[in-house]
C-alpha cells in the first residue's frame, strides 16, 4: 500500500515544485533566451534598405568578420585584454599575500578597497581616469610642473589609456580567488622547502605557484573576458582610434543600424567568451589533478 | 612590499576620488591644481531637469528590478531546494548562466528584441534586460540562504494546519529575511 502511494505522492510533489520554478524559468526564456536566439537568427540574413532579408538565409555577415579591418579590431581587443590579464597576474601575487599576512580584522577592508572600482559605475570610473591621463590632467601637469618632461605624454584615446584603466577595473577577479587561496595555504610548506635549501624564487616556483595556480587560472579566465567585452573605458579612454570589438558592436548597431551584422559581431563574441570559459575550466581542472599527482 | 601595497591602493582609489573631488570645485573647466571648494554644481544638477528625471527613473528601475528578481528568483530558488526536481543542476545552471553572456552581447540582442516587439525606449524592456542581468546574484544568494532554513520547521507549521502559502509567508520569509534583504540589495546596487 504504502509502497505504491509513495511514486504518486513524489511526482504529485515535483508538479509543485515546478509551479515554483516556473516564473522565472519564463521571464528568463522570454526575454534572455529569446533575444540571443532572434540575434542569432538575425545574423544569418542580409541587411537591406527596407530592413532584414529574411526571405533568405546567408554567411555573409560571418564572411564580412574576416575583414582586415574587423581582424585588425579583434586583435587590439585581444593584445589589450592579454596584457591586461597579464600585468594582473604579476600584480595581485604581491597584494595577495601582503593582504593574506595582516591581522584577519585589518583583512577585509584591504579587500575592499581592491573591490571598490567594480562596485563603481564604469562610465563614472573612466571619466575620473580621464581627468588623470588626459593631456592637461593631473599626471602631466604633475611631471610637467616637476620638471620630468617637456611635453605631455600621450596617456589617453590610446591603447594605454585603455590597458591603466582595466586593469585596477577587473583587479579583483584575480585577487579574491588567489587570496582564498594563500589563505589556505600551509605556511609549514613553505618553511619545509627552506629546511631543504630552496631560496625564495624557488619557493615560490615550486611550491607556491603550483598551490594557487588553479585559483589564478579561474581568476584569469574571467578577468580575460571581461576585458575582452568591456564597453566604456575603450570608448572613453580608447576612443575612435582604439576601437575594441565591443566598442565596433556599439557603432555597428546604433550608429549604422546593420543589425544582421551587428548579431553576427555579438554571436561570434559569445562563442568566444565560452570557448574561453570553458577551456579556462579545463586548464584549472588539469591543474589541480597534475598538483595531486605529482610525487 | 608595503610601499608597493600602498601604490597599488592609490592607484585604485585615484579616479574614483578625483571625480568626487572635482564635483566640490567651482571651475567650469578642468585644471589642476584643485584648490577652492564650492557646491556650485550640486546646486546646478539638482536645478537641472534632467538629472532629476534620469536620477529619479534610475532608482524606480533598480527598486522594480530588484524586487522583481528577488520575489522570482526567491520562488524559483524554492522550489530547487525543496523539491527533487528533474534536472535542478541544469535549473540552477541556466538562471546563473546570463553571468557569462557578456554585456555587450546581451545589450544588442536586447536592442533587437525590443526594437522588434516595439518597446524601443519603454521601461518595460529595460526592465526585463535589468532583471535578467541581476537574476544570477539574487538566485546564488536565495539558493543558499533556502538550504539552511531548516526543514523540519516548514514541516511543523504544516503538521499544524497551515497551508503551503501561509507557511512560505510565516516561517520561510522571516527565516530567510537576511539573504532576501542581501539579494535584494545586491540587485539594487547592480541595476542602478
Amino acid at each position: 500500500m504504502i509502497a505504491e502511494a509513495a511514486p504518486r505522492a513524489r511526482s504529485r510533489m515535483e508538479r509543485a515544485g515546478w509551479l515554483f520554478v516556473l516564473p522565472l524559468a519564463l521571464v528568463l526564456a522570454t526575454g534572455y533566451v529569446w533575444p540571443l536566439f532572434q540575434a542569432g537568427v538575425n545574423s544569418f540574413h542580409l541587411n537591406t534598405p527596407e530592413g532584414i532579408d529574411l526571405g533568405h538565409w546567408t554567411d555573409a555577415n560571418y564572411a564580412k568578420l574576416l575583414d582586415p579591418l574587423y581582424q585588425s579590431i579583434l586583435e587590439r581587443t585581444l593584445r589589450i585584454s592579454l596584457i591586461v590579464s597579464a600585468i594582473t597576474a604579476v600584480l595581485a601575487y604581491p597584494v595577495a599575500f601582503f593582504i593574506v599576512r595582516l591581522k584577519p580584522k585589518v583583512q577585509p577592508w584591504l579587500i575592499l578597497v581592491y573591490v571598490s572600482p567594480w562596485l563603481v559605475n564604469t562610465v563614472v570610473k573612466s571619466f575620473g581616469w580621464s581627468l588623470l591621463l588626459r593631456s592637461n590632467g593631473v599626471i602631466n601637469t604633475t611631471l610637467q610642473h616637476l620638471g620630468l618632461i617637456d611635453a605631455p605624454l600621450h596617456l589617453m584615446l590610446n591603447e594605454t589609456g585603455v590597458i591603466i584603466a582595466l586593469v585596477p577595473g577587473h583587479f579583483m577577479f584575480v585577487l579574491l580567488p588567489l587570496w582564498a587561496a594563500a589563505s589556505g595555504l600551509d605556511p609549514n610548506l613553505k618553511w619545509a622547502a627552506g629546511t631543504l635549501g630552496a631560496p625564495p624564487w624557488q619557493i615560490f616556483l615550486r611550491v607556491t605557484l603550483p598551490l594557487t595556480l588553479p585559483s589564478l587560472i579561474a581568476g584569469l579566465v574571467i578577468n580575460f573576458t571581461m576585458n575582452m567585452t568591456a564597453f566604456a573605458a575603450p570608448a572613453i579612454l580608447g576612443g575612435v582610434r582604439a576601437r575594441t570589438v565591443s566598442f565596433l558592436a556599439f557603432q555597428v548597431n546604433l550608429e549604422q543600424l546593420n543589425w544582421p551584422l551587428g548579431g553576427a559581431i555579438a554571436v561570434g563574441l559569445l562563442v568566444f567568451t565560452l570557448a574561453v570559459v570553458w577551456s579556462g575550466q579545463r586548464l584549472a581542472f588539469l591543474a589541480v589533478r597534475s598538483g595531486r599527482t605529482r610525487p | 612590499m608595503r610601499a608597493f601595497n600602498a601604490a597599488m591602493i592609490v592607484v585604485m582609489l585615484a579616479p574614483i576620488v578625483l571625480v568626487v573631488w572635482i564635483s566640490f570645485t567651482p571651475e567650469a573647466f578642468f585644471r589642476v591644481p584643485l584648490d577652492s571648494f564650492s557646491l556650485r554644481w550640486y546646486r546646478e544638477a539638482l536645478s537641472y531637469p534632467d538629472f532629476v528625471n534620469a536620477f529619479v527613473l534610475s532608482a524606480k528601475l533598480a527598486a522594480l528590478a530588484a524586487l522583481m528578481a528577488t520575489a522570482l528568483s526567491f520562488f524559483a530558488a524554492y522550489g530547487l531546494v525543496r523539491y527533487r526536481l528533474a534536472g535542478r543542476g541544469f535549473l540552477l545552471g541556466f538562471f546563473t548562466s546570463p553571468l557569462v553572456v557578456p554585456a555587450v552581447v546581451f545589450g544588442i540582442a536586447m536592442l533587437q528584441f525590443v526594437n522588434r516587439i516595439g518597446l524601443y525606449n519603454d521601461l518595460i524592456g529595460l526592465l526585463i534586460a535589468h532583471v535578467v542581468v541581476v537574476t544570477p546574484y539574487a538566485i546564488r544568494t536565495l539558493h543558499a540562504t533556502l538550504q539552511a532554513v531548516p526543514e523540519e520547521m516548514e514541516w511543523a507549521a504544516m503538521v499544524l494546519g497551515a497551508t503551503r502559502l501561509r507557511m512560505l509567508g510565516r516561517v520561510t520569509v522571516p527565516l530567510a529575511a537576511r539573504g532576501i534583504v542581501t539579494a535584494f540589495l545586491f540587485c539594487f546596487l547592480l541595476s542602478f
